[in-house]
């Protein structure tokens, strides 16, 4: 398990309190939530991170010395103003990596998260919107089953039985996988909002039910929409790292996931090649942190109580 | 009782959609197992003997008929108990295989899930009832920033500085020279072996009960009748487990299963990281070796586990709480 | 004596507790000390050492092979091994095909058997036809006890627990990882075996390897190491040795049904282009060295070489890396430099290749960087793609690829090996893949490699090799790059007589039965 699906994970735990959020607070957050997200420190905080990442890996070509996925340096050359961590065994500098690997992250994490989110959106939703129905029913127990089924042996062996890997393959695992505790949440919220005046006039207006779910009820919930798209675009990139260090990422790119999987079969352990193993993990755990930050920020939007208390 | 029957019945229900998930993957992409582990047998740098492909296809044998007989022989194999035979371990049956690495996997992770459910609850519990001090924003960012490392980083920073560089645990395995069963010397190496395994594990497992505990106790303490419970005077200590904590601890059970899966998945990392006979190591051998029969059932265990311990958490649930099973029926 | 020795596990996979000795198991707990096979042909040398069988002859088509048996051999249980058993396992592989390993009673390289018969202490297998490149699978056959064997039906589904066999070894005690085997005094050539306990423990990763080496847990290991000069020769140069003899060598396979690679002059320029020094130093940290086009190891195999590539012991087979050459090659074969400085083929296409290699190959994939920054350096322009090793496998079966590199290996039958590498019936299958994965096609060649392989006339069989080398040197079909070892590290503080350059007199990764028989205590 990576960290990132503790924290998707424990997005769904009661003692989040799901069920509790949406009611009440849809106006509002309609409303400037981002002006609101960004008056939380940590939130901000998070935000100026991930920015941060954004833009090293927009312009990687620009702050990495060599490219990522070059190879002919001397082997375990030692941290030196050419490599300012050094080189691996195979010849690759470590910063480079780092710097390229952030690409790999952000990109598997955004569209990861879109994949993820999108399926929750329409599963929940549609579920949410038809409660009580045989729809309701079969697309509940689908959710259901995709909760407790275990997400990472279960993208293993997804990935395991295909023939191409790469990021598209990585990307389509986690979002077919990582969906279930946003969509349960999802609906829940739906099933608060249902019976608001907006939506029964839409539904007097002879509105089908697909533009009520998505162009009327949708617009009052973007704040929820935007947690659930942060807490799985965390828990993608959690996901990458994880079975990039099983050797089942993307061959052609150099991702931090990667980079530890190199590390931790090339024996970088055991012969004490400690910025080669050390780098990749910090830098994987402060991206997620930022996310994580930025998710604090969002929570705080959408459940009321936890801002009364900060 | 309405409660207790929708319980079983989608514990029934999910078990047939994981068998027939479970049916469905390895069809989609099947590959040629046999020059695979002919290949692995002999090395990379080596010439694949055809003779011994034939061979091993020989010994491997073949699916037959057309994908619904397949199915019907495949869930009358399952209710035999015959799971086929590993391709690794041929001719054992991979029954046999995964029972020699079960108990590790369950001691290794029911040990760390247990721990970490009663850290994460009295941890969570204490930071809610001193909010906003500085112990609470220690343990709340703290564990919101050990909750982001990835813990197979983790154990392999442990592996680093505690199996290499000072050496007090052994790095590999999980025993050694003692004969397995119930005597001194073999638990005593067990014991030494898992160490460090189940700390690499324990270090992350507590933060989502930490944080999940906090915030429906926060939520509790602000309630009317901690309210009233203080206003009668009651001692702190009396409100804070009796009432506060007691009720922020009946939803946490349910998210037992769920944070199982995680512990789960992790552990298949972590016994890679420190190859520890369990599960996962098993899981990481049969994707190498294409072993599908050996992967199928272990992702099949692995489901059927986390389903088991996510029915008795919400049978015990519905025991414990009435309300949830009023509310749900 | 030497009192034990520690190796590492001989079963590819260790979930403890899943006992199976019998040797043709894929995960036996030991494939190597309790059941022996008819003789040894070290890889390297190319020498037969007698073992079960003490001596063997072909009739001249190549259609009988006759063994004689050795005389009092004894089961660890105590009865008298015979030709009878001999007979009975090579019966056995017929019956059920699943232990077929060499391939006896098909058509995979040769004639299928018709009979085996055993007549007092010699064996006499008849095939339908000539079966000559049977020979060196077949002599790897492990014997198996008839009055074990004989009563447990299907012997690939049965698991061996009580091991019956006539190796140097017993087993002492096994907890389901750890194996200790005895040496056994009644052994055949007991006198030969001084190693009184043998244990085999763990499958290490390199680094762990490493480490049980340099402290002295492990005695010898048969694996990769990164770096193995760092990582184990240097803690201790006087105890800590390695022996990587090439045992074959790492081929450029370029698919020649596809252009460019469908021009021999475009194969022939590019192979000067290669930085093969390079090669070795990233990939092997210069231990493999350059290899020799002809396809043959040397100098191991320099015997074979045909005259007018002998000088120097075939050094100038090597060809040296030499860009200038390569480019000057190019443009005369009509491959043009356009404005960008990527050239073109001679009816003006652009070239674009993809090389691909397989991800986590990671000597292989040292390579490939090097590779495609030398097509490059052509003016060819190139990328690597790499990619799963099985989607690799499925590439050589499909053919849709443009280059890659191969394994060409540098045993003792050549019709198999170079062979193999040329023979259009070699080409891959849709569902196997064979030895000719660059699709090289000519006639004339493929009646070379069936001659080769018919033959056991040594003088004959240099002459045929001769022509093959040739078709290496002038057709290009596939560039070799650098040799790939047999490998072992061994420690010399308790045992020597190890094989190294001076006296290798067992391909260190395979003859372990002829490595054991060959140590003697340390002083």
């Amino acid at each position: 398990m990576t960290a990132g699906i503790v924290q998707t994970g424990s997005e769904e735990r009661p003692g989040d309190a799901t069920d509790e959020r949406g009611e009440g607070d849809a106006g509002y957050s309609q409303q400037r939530w981002w002006q609101l997200l960004w008056s939380n420190t940590k939130a901000r905080v998070g935000i100026i991170l991930l920015l941060a990442f954004i833009l090293i890996a927009t312009f990687a070509p620009l702050i990495a010395p060599y490219e990522g996925t070059r190879s002919d340096f001397d082997a375990l050359l030692p941290v030196s103003g050419d490599h300012l961590l050094g080189t691996t065994s195979q010849g690759a500098d470590i910063f480079s990596q780092l710097v390229y690997g952030s690409r790999v992250s952000l990109l598997v994490g955004l569209f990861g998260g879109l994949v993820s989110t999108a399926i929750a959106l329409v599963i929940g939703m549609w579920s949410g919107y038809k409660e009580g129905t045989v729809i309701d029913d079969i697309l509940s127990f689908i959710t259901n089953v995709a909760i407790v089924v275990p997400v990472l042996p279960l993208m293993i062996v997804l990935i395991a039985y295909s023939e191409v890997r790469g990021i598209p393959l990585i990307v389509f695992v986690i979002g077919i996988t990582s969906w279930a505790g946003h969509a349960r949440a999802k609906r829940s919220q739906i099933i608060t909002l249902r019976n608001r005046d907006f939506v029964t006039a839409a539904k007097f207006a002879g509105e089908g039910s697909g533009r009520i779910i998505f162009r009327e009820i949708m617009p009052s919930m973007t704040s929820l929409v935007a947690a659930g798209f942060v807490g799985a675009s965390t828990g993608a990139i959690g996901a990458e790292a994880g079975l990039s260090f099983l050797g089942l990422g993307d061959p052609n790119s150099i991702s931090w996931g990667t980079m530890l999987y190199q590390a931790d079969s090339q024996g970088a352990v055991g012969q004490g090649l400690w910025a080669w193993v050390l780098a990749p993990g910090l830098i994987l755990a402060l991206l997620i942190t930022s996310l994580t930050f930025i998710n604090f920020g969002v929570d705080l939007l959408s459940n009321p109580h936890l801002r009364e208390d900060s | 009782m309405r409660y207790f029957v929708r319980k079983i019945a989608f514990f029934l229900a999910t078990l047939w959609a994981a068998i027939t998930l479970n049916f469905i993957i390895p069809r989609l992409q099947p590959g040629d197992p046999a020059e695979v582990m002919v290949q692995k047998l002999a090395g990379k740098d080596a010439q694949l003997n055809p003779a011994a492909v034939q061979a091993m296809r020989a010994m491997l044998g073949a699916p037959d008929g057309n994908l619904f007989t397949q199915y019907v022989s495949y869930l009358g194999a399952l209710a035999h108990g015959d799971f086929g035979i590993s391709y690794t371990y041929y001719p054992y049956p991979v029954t046999e295989v995964i029972g020699q690495a079960l108990p590790w996997t369950l001691v290794l992770v029911g040990v760390t899930q247990i721990l970490a459910f009663v850290i994460g609850i009295t941890l969570g519990a204490y930071a809610a009832w001193r909010r906003n001090t500085r112990f609470d924003s220690i343990v709340t960012l703290g564990s919101t920033f050990i909750g982001t490392l990835p813990s197979f980083w983790i154990a392999l920073l442990l592996l680093f500085v505690f199996g290499y560089t000072v050496g007090w645990f052994p790095t590999s395995g999980g025993y050694s020279a003692s004969t397995p069963g119930f005597n001194g010397p073999f638990i005593t190496e067990a014991v030494s072996h898992s160490f460090l395994p189940a700390l690499s594990l324990l270090i992350t497992a507590p933060i989502g009960w930490i944080l999940g505990m906090r915030n429906t106790m926060v939520m509790n303490l602000g309630e009317d009748y901690i309210r009233l419970a203080k206003a009668k005077g009651l001692p702190d200590r009396v409100v804070a487990l009796r009432y506060a904590a007691r009720n922020a601890l009946l939803p946490s059970v349910t998210g037992f299963a769920i944070a199982l899966g995680g512990v789960l998945g992790g552990s298949i990392l972590v016994e890679q990281i420190y190859d520890y006979p369990g599960m996962g190591r098993l899981m990481g051998e049969a994707i190498g070796n294409r072993d599908f029969p050996l992967l199928q059932t272990l992702l099949l265990f692995i489901i059927v586990g986390v389903l088991l311990a996510n029915l008795v958490a919400d049978l015990l649930y519905g025991v414990l709480d009435p309300r949830a099973r009023r509310a749900q029926s | 004596m030497i009192a034990q020795l520690n190796f590492p596990s001989d079963a590819p996979a260790t979930i403890g507790g899943l006992v199976d000795y019998n040797p043709y198991a894929v995960n036996a707990v030991t494939k190597t000390w309790l059941y022996e096979p008819l003789m040894i042909r070290n890889g390297i040398t190319c020498k037969v050492t007698p073992w079960l069988a003490t001596d063997f002859t072909w009739d001249g088509g190549a259609t009988t092979l006759d063994f004689t048996i050795r005389d009092g051999v004894k089961w660890s249980d105590g009865q008298a091994f015979t030709a009878k058993d001999v007979a009975f396992t090579l019966n056995l592989a017929k019956q059920y095909p699943a232990l077929d390993r060499a391939g006896i009673w098909t058509d995979v390289f040769g004639a299928p058997a018709k009979s085996v018969t055993a007549t007092g202490n010699k064996v006499r297998i008849e095939f339908t036809g000539n079966a000559a490149p049977k020979f060196d699978e077949l002599i790897k056959m492990q014997v198996l006890p008839e009055h074990v064997y004989g009563k447990v039906g299907d012997p690939t589904k049965y698991i061996d627990k009580a091991p019956v066999g006539t190796g140097p070894f017993k087993v002492g005690s096994y907890n389901g990882r750890r194996l200790e085997l005895v040496r056994r005094a009644d052994y055949w050539q007991a006198d030969k075996v001084k190693v009184q306990k043998l244990v085999l423990e763990g499958n290490f990763e390199a680094a762990q390897a490493a480490l049980k080496l340099k402290s002295g847990q492990l005695d010898a290991y048969q694996g990769e190491i990164p770096n193995p000069k760092r990582a184990f020769i240097d803690a201790d140069p006087k105890t800590n040795h390695l022996y990587f003899p090439p045992n074959g060598m790492t081929v450029f396979s370029p698919n020649v049904e596809k252009a460019p690679f469908d021009d021999v002059k475009f194969r022939e320029a590019i192979a000067q282009g290669f930085n093969r020094q390079e090669m070795s130093d990233k990939a092997t940290y210069g231990i493999m060295k350059p290899a020799s086009q002809t396809g043959l190891k040397l100098p191991a195999a320099a015997n074979l070489l045909p005259e007018q590539y002998a000088a120097n012991g075939g050094a100038n087979t090597v060809i040296p890396f030499d860009t200038a050459k390569a480019n000057q090659m190019l443009d005369a074969a009509g491959y043009a430099k356009g404005a960008d400085g990527k050239r073109t083929t001679p009816d003006g296409k652009p070239i674009n290749i993809t090389f691909t290699v397989q991800a986590g190959y990671i000597d292989y994939q040292s390579m490939a960087e090097v590779i495609v920054r030398d097509l490059n350096a052509m003016g060819v322009n190139s990328k690597v793609l790499a990619t799963a090793p099985e989607s690799v496998d499925a590439q050589k079966k499909s053919g849709d690829y443009q280059a890659l590199l191969e394994y060409l290996h540098g045993g003792c039958e050549n019709a198999k090996n170079i062979g193999g590498k040329l023979a259009s019936n070699q080409i891959p299958t849709k569902t196997a893949i064979l030895g000719n994965v660059e699709r090289f096609r000519d006639a004339s060649t493929d009646a070379t490699v069936k001659e080769l392989s018919a033959t056991v006339d040594e003088a004959k069989q240099k002459q045929l090799v001769g022509t093959l080398v040739d078709t290496m040197m002038t057709k290009y079909p596939v560039i070799p790059l650098i040799y790939a070892p047999a490998r072992i590290f061994y420690r010399t503080d308790k045992a020597v007589g190890w094989p190294d350059e001076a006296n290798p007199y067992a391909q260190p990764a395979d003859d372990r039965l002829l490595i054991i028989t060959n140590l003697k205590p340390a002083k």
